[in-house]
């Protein structure tokens, strides 16, 4: 059973979503995003169903997985999915039916793309990130985040798409002007996600740089890159107090052998470049990962190994 | 005294904001020749299409470069480059849908949104002419392709000349047709053909193709052009879109589907101006040469197999996007040959 030494971290979840969101953020569960997003309604429709099917696969991989091996889990995500995805089918088959018929022809498309929500990456990968290392109350709380800032995104899109591609709102026309299909097309659904992403990092950066969120530091650790920056930064610290030992040391006065052999085995501070492989390149550079160390810890270790000296 | 690791100055791509300034007018005069031919067929409208797609494109270069880029990046004349080559590529008049009858030329806002979506998605965020990954007139072209394909070929016939054919010479070819005759030869070379208003006239096209050949600055460049028309010569001739005749199919209808190939559409134009945008190509002139054969390649491809009438831009979007792959393998090449010298000096030691 792998250890349970991911922080859960205690924000609110529209903090959770804006910061860390799904699909802007780290990138997963795009593709039937783009496909579902032709109309506002169906994108309401398939975040509904994505977020239930993400809760159902974090509560899953919470209480029961956690001792498997992890493509014995993938299968499991995509079993459960594939089940969903053929039950909620069956669902809209007999509410096409009740609802009126402008709603059948949308319930009719989700249910041609609810088989590609049964792959889709967000629940797979939040289950494998966070889900198996947590316990269910904060797996659900992630669920919940997630499918939120999922919604938004999907909400967003929707509306453009098809405010400007198809010149409508829920299927009402709006104006007869002139209509850009290209939004409505698959190539300007991935454009406008690859601009609201570049529009939220910007955002972001804006706001940390403005000192408008007041802890700015909690934020940086949402975004893998600035993580992996601080990261980088601690490093080079690292290496030039190492530098900076080694050259020092020829200065003192060397002192006599029998009382080095005797100072070595008493009490040994442990080395920095045990932490730290020395890097060669930027492509063959390895960082230590945060699951095991979190950067405070990484800190104490350093301050209380140069005290100890 | 040059560094050692410099690379000669002709084959350096755009090294300063001189140089593209340089480029960009140099660009501007060989495309100016085409937009006067355009008044000269289609009148004044060509003129309003041309005039509307550079000041939208200007206008969205000093807004938004401004707001992005945080400078006037407006100097190097590229913007106005880019809007001219997309009204080149568009009808001079499309006529509005009959329900609005008050805007008129619907040809001159066709081009200002493609010249917004060229300079605002396409050159501005990926950092300014010398940095942009993709042609982006091929790019605002390729746009209105996609969006409005009923509208942007929809092409009038100039009042001036009478065409040779009442259809366009891209149409034709899709319908499997030869407008080629020995009689109308000259007259498709001289331009009396319906088409988009600036990249009908064959002859000037081959003109600038020679004068960029004998540009010193232009020659490398013109390399990948070289190496697009000679592609698209040899696959027209293997794989013709002309139907077979009475005697099925014979040099001459093979000879007649490598001139309508030609001549179909804005390929020319494409293969000399939007193929040698500095940024998009490799630095070596056999490897453009390489480049402009893919897009070749391509361009047949999508001509066999694509639903819109003139598929060229698409092919060049394509050939840029292949530009990382091209420069790793250069990269390796580049390793194994300096591996296998040092394995020949190792065994040479080794024997003496």
């Amino acid at each position: 059973m792998p250890k349970q030494t991911k922080r859960v971290k205690r924000e609110s979840v529209l903090r959770g979503a804006w910061l860390d969101n799904p699909m802007l953020v780290q990138a997963i569960g795009l593709t039937p995003a783009i496909i579902a997003t032709t109309s506002l309604r169906m994108a309401l429709w398939f975040s509904l169903v994505t977020a239930i099917h993400l809760l159902i696969c974090e509560m899953v991989a919470s209480l029961w997985l956690k001792k498997w091996h992890s493509w014995a889990r993938t299968a499991v995500y995509f079993a459960i999915g594939i089940i969903f995805a053929f039950g909620a089918g069956m669902l809209f088959e007999v509410w096409g039916g009740v609802v009126g018929q402008t709603d059948v022809v949308d319930l009719l498309m989700l249910r041609a793309i609810l088989p590609l929500m049964a792959t889709s990456s967000i629940a797979a990968v939040r289950c494998e990130r966070f889900a198996v290392y947590n316990n269910l109350r904060a797996s659900v709380r992630d669920a919940l985040v997630n499918a939120v800032g999922f919604t938004a995104v999907m909400i967003i899109m929707g509306l453009l798409r098809e405010g400007l591609g198809h010149g409508s709102l829920f299927g009402v026309e709006l104006t007869e002007t002139m209509r850009i299909r290209g939004f409505w097309m698959p190539f300007g659904g991935f454009l406008l996600l690859g601009f609201l992403a570049a529009a939220l990092k910007t955002i972001l950066q804006w706001t940390s740089q403005r000192g408008i969120t007041t802890d700015a530091d909690e934020a940086m650790e949402f975004c893998p890159e600035d993580r992996q920056e601080r990261l980088e930064k601690i490093h080079h610290l690292l290496n030039a107090a190492d530098e900076y030992e080694k050259s020092r040391k020829p200065d003192d006065e060397p002192a006599p052998e029998s009382q080095q052999e005797e100072a070595q085995p008493e009490a040994e501070p442990k080395p920095v470049s045990v932490l730290f492989e020395p890097a060669t390149s930027n492509f063959t550079r390895e960082f230590p990962r945060l699951d095991d160390l979190t950067i405070e810890q990484l800190l104490a270790e350093f301050q209380g190994g140069a005290r100890d000296e | 005294m040059p560094k050692q690791n410099q690379q000669p100055r002709w084959k350096q791509r755009l090294a300063t904001n001189r140089d593209a300034r340089r480029w960009n007018l140099t660009s501007l005069a060989l495309t100016l020749p085409l937009l006067l031919l355009g008044y000269f067929y289609y009148g004044a409208s060509a003129l309003h299409v041309a005039v509307v797609s550079v000041l939208a494109a200007v206008l969205a270069e000093l807004l938004f470069g401004r707001l992005f880029l945080r400078k006037n990046t407006l100097g190097d004349w590229n913007a106005v480059v880019v809007g001219l080559w997309i009204a080149c590529m568009l009808p001079a008049f499309i006529a509005p849908p009959e329900q609005y009858d008050m805007l008129g030329n619907y040809a001159v806002w066709y081009a200002a949104l493609g010249s917004v979506f060229a300079i605002l998605v396409v050159k501005i965020p990926f950092g300014g002419t010398k940095h942009m990954p993709f042609s982006p007139a091929a790019a605002g072209f390729a746009f209105l392709t996609a969006c409005f394909p009923h509208r942007v070929f929809t092409f009038t016939a100039s009042e001036v000349v009478a065409p040779v054919r009442s259809r366009s010479m891209a149409l034709l070819l899709n319908l499997g047709e030869n407008a080629i005759t020995p009689n109308n030869f000259f007259r498709i070379l001289f331009g009396h053909t319906v088409g988009p208003m600036g990249t009908g006239v064959v002859l000037v096209m081959v003109v600038l193709l020679v004068v960029m050949l004998l540009l010193k600055s232009r020659r490398s460049y013109a390399m990948a052009s070289l190496g697009f028309i000679v592609a698209v010569a040899a696959l027209a001739f293997l794989f013709p879109r002309v139907s077979p005749g009475v005697d099925g199919m014979t040099m001459n209808l093979r000879l007649a589907s490598i001139g309508m190939e030609l001549v179909s559409g804005s390929l020319l134009f494409a293969a000399i101006f939007l193929l040698q945008e500095p940024s998009t190509l490799p630095s070596r002139w056999h490897t453009r040469l390489v480049v402009g054969v893919l897009a070749g390649g391509l361009t047949i491809l999508l001509r066999h197999l694509g639903t819109f009438e003139e598929n060229v831009v698409f092919a060049i979007l394509l050939a840029n996007a292949a530009l990382p792959a091209i420069y790793r393998l250069q990269d390796e090449w580049q390793q194994q040959k300096i591996f296998r010298r040092k394995q020949a000096e190792e065994t040479e030691a080794a024997d003496a």
